[in-house]
């Protein structure tokens, strides 16, 4: 079945068209893709074409088709829906042919965050089709194995968060000062922390740095490099289509820092989607309540 | 719309979301099919005004009920729609990103065109699902809790609307909704004001910012301090405050100002019709003095009702129909939501 998935839960506005199916895909045997094993989750094909997991007892094969991240966060509004029309372009695919759409909860900046929830619930309201929402955070701890934190940026300066055992989450996901992370993380014996929240303290987060998680369209292939535009005018905008950083084309760049990523998002929804489950409401998981005081009482009381 | 029947013309979906109303409206040819609305004022009421987070929360809710909701009042399913028109501007910036995100998603989705429509010109379109295309050139009197603004429209359909003038500080509604909390009423303050006026009379002289002052311009800040000086000064005098005298000298003193700058406009640019909306259209006040003056001056008046005087989609329907029946070239999907949108 053919998914749009997005994020827009980070600095990267994320999309990728992903088709998501029952069964093993080829070049991964079956007895890795067995329950057995499931503490590997999204086991990656040698060819890196494809990617197995059992999901919900049932081996699904997840596919991605095409791919765009572009890393700009104030401009997520205007890049979300061009980079739908892009990614469905490249594969030939009507909006009418999808099955679903898939889209980081978050935790995230809420302007952004927004962007991709609204598009993603207007996206299949127009279709007809269901919306999922997934935890941000697991589309970066989902693709994980052993025990490890992902934190995002949640200004502030505080970090978004969430523990994960094996792939699945069994924390969070939470809002806390830096201070306050490397202290739960401690208590729950957690070493290893990861994702774009975790450069951005290397100070707190020193003894916490590990091998980042593997680049997503590295991870989500299928989709062809190269047929992105360029990078665009703003600081520290970029497209990037298809290939991640593992590959070696193109002038360098900075480290990817691990944002989440929606083929991950797609497998995580894919049982759900294949068991034609219907959805919940797509409801941002904003972990914060609005900034808002009431005044105070007028100082003349009048009558 | 001219020797066209509103059934072959193409169905527009309008999506408003500039500040703390979900409007959703469908218009065909200039006929209102829907027009459905998902408020988020209860929230703000407590706090005084709208507070953009919390409105932006709701938008995100509503969105997509608001507009199934539309198409159903319709009888119409989304792939009836022919093009998808919204509110890009100007307004909350947080709010506006929502509806403009949405409509995007819709208008790929359904593979239909995007009109990105400005907000204070949706509010003059909406008068032609009431009364009809406009004769010509007019003048537009917009005012609001957002805005208090004075337009001249040659063309609203070719986005031809210049700004003559605007609030300096407050926006008119912004006025009452201070006024009312002073006197001890609910946010908003337009419709309890109008009410307790009602009773009273103008007879406090309360000063009328600009009136004179040879521009379409107003200001209402002046006006909302002078009144704040006048209900302490009773206050420490021991004295009870006649709230519906206060209330009704206060309209006055922003109506009187509002009107005879509109009427100056007309006369300023040779214009005989004047349209007026924004939330203070509803005001009675408003429009009774607003009828006697243009009459007076020969102006012909329009001011649709009171619920597409509001922020609505109906009003975004309205003018993304005029202009996809005049051609205009749709927006690129990736226009920004701007909350400085200008004219
Ligand atoms: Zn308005």
């Amino acid at each position: 079945m053919l998914l749009i998935a997005l994020d827009t839960a980070t600095p990267a506005c994320s999309v990728a068209l992903v088709d998501v199916a029952h069964g093993y895909p080829p070049g991964l045997s079956d007895a890795a893709a067995t329950p057995a094993t499931a503490g590997q989750p999204a086991a990656t094909a040698a060819n890196g074409s494809e990617a197995g997991a059992v999901v919900g007892g049932q081996a699904v094969v997840v596919t991605g088709r095409a791919a765009r991240q572009v890393v700009d966060p104030r401009r997520h509004a205007e890049l979300l829906v061009p980079l739908v029309r892009e990614v469905l372009d490249e594969a030939a695919v009507r909006p009418a042919d999808l099955d679903g759409v898939v889209v980081g909860l978050g935790p995230g900046p809420f302007t952004s965050l927004r962007v991709g929830v609204v598009t993603a619930g207007a996206f299949a309201d127009a279709l007809g089709k269901p919306a999922y929402g997934i935890c941000s955070l697991d589309g970066v701890g989902a693709g994980l194995t052993g025990r490890v934190a992902v934190a995002t940026d949640a200004r502030r300066r505080e970090v978004y968060w969430a523990v994960y055992a094996d792939g699945a989450r069994v924390a969070g996901p939470f809002v806390d000062r830096p201070r306050a992370v490397v202290d739960a993380l401690r208590e729950m014996s957690v070493s290893r922390l990861v994702g774009p929240g975790a450069a951005l303290y290397p100070d707190v987060f020193a003894d916490l740095a590990g091998p980042g998680p593997h680049p997503w369209p590295a991870s989500a292939t299928g989709a062809r490099t190269g047929a992105g535009p360029d990078t665009r005018a703003g600081t520290g905008s970029g497209t990037r289509s298809g290939a991640g950083p593992g590959q070696t084309s193109g002038p360098p760049r900075t480290a990817d820092p691990g944002y989440p990523s929606p083929v991950v998002l797609a497998r995580l929804a894919a049982a759900d989607v294949l068991a034609r489950r219907p959805p919940a409401p797509l409801v941002p998981l904003y972990l914060r309540r609005p900034d808002a005081a009431e005044p105070h009482p007028p100082k003349t009381v009048a009558v | 719309m001219s020797g066209r029947r509103a059934g072959d013309a193409p169905l527009v979906l309008g999506i408003e979301t500039s500040c703390d109303e979900t409007g959703v409206g469908l218009v065909r040819g200039g006929v209102l099919l829907a027009d459905t609305l998902a408020s988020s004022v209860d929230e703000h009421a407590r706090y005084g005004g709208v507070i953009p987070e919390i409105a932006a929360r709701a938008h995100l809710e509503a969105m997509v009920p608001t507009v199934d909701r539309a198409l159903s009042q319709a009888g119409l399913r989304h792939r009836d729609v022919d093009a998808v028109a919204v509110t890009a501007g100007p307004g909350l910036a947080g709010a506006l990103l929502v509806g403009v995100a949405a409509a995007k998603a819709y208008a790929l989705a359904l593979g239909v065109p995007l009109h990105g429509v400005h907000h204070l010109a949706a509010h003059v379109a909406v008068d032609t699902l009431e009364h009809g295309p406009l004769p010509g050139p007019s003048i537009a009197l917009l005012v609001s809790g957002g805005h208090s603004s004075l337009l001249l429209v040659p063309d609203l359909a070719r986005g031809e609307v210049s700004p003559l003038g605007a609030t300096v500080d407050d926006a008119a509604g912004e006025a009452y909704d201070k006024v009312a909390r002073l006197l001890g009423m609910p946010f908003p303050g337009g419709p309890p004001i109008d009410r307790a006026a009602r009773d009273g009379s103008p007879t406090i002289p309360f000063p009328r910012a600009k009136a004179a002052d040879g521009t379409f311009d107003f200001s209402f800040s002046g006006l909302k301090t002078a009144v704040a000086r006048w209900v302490e000064a009773r206050g420490r005098a021991g004295e009870p405050v006649p709230v519906a005298d206060v209330a009704a000298s206060f309209q006055e003193a922003v109506v009187d100002v509002l009107t005879a700058k509109s009427v100056a406009a007309c006369r300023a640019h040779g214009v005989d019709t004047l349209v007026i909306g924004g939330g203070v259209a509803a005001n009675s006040r408003l429009r009774a003095l607003a009828e006697a003056r243009c009459e007076a001056a020969g102006i012909t008046l329009r001011v649709p009702r009171p619920g597409l005087c509001t922020d609505n989609g109906a009003m975004v329907a309205a003018l993304g129909s005029l202009q996809v029946e005049a051609g205009v070239p749709p927006s690129p999907l990736d226009i920004p939501a701007s909350s400085t949108l200008p004219l």
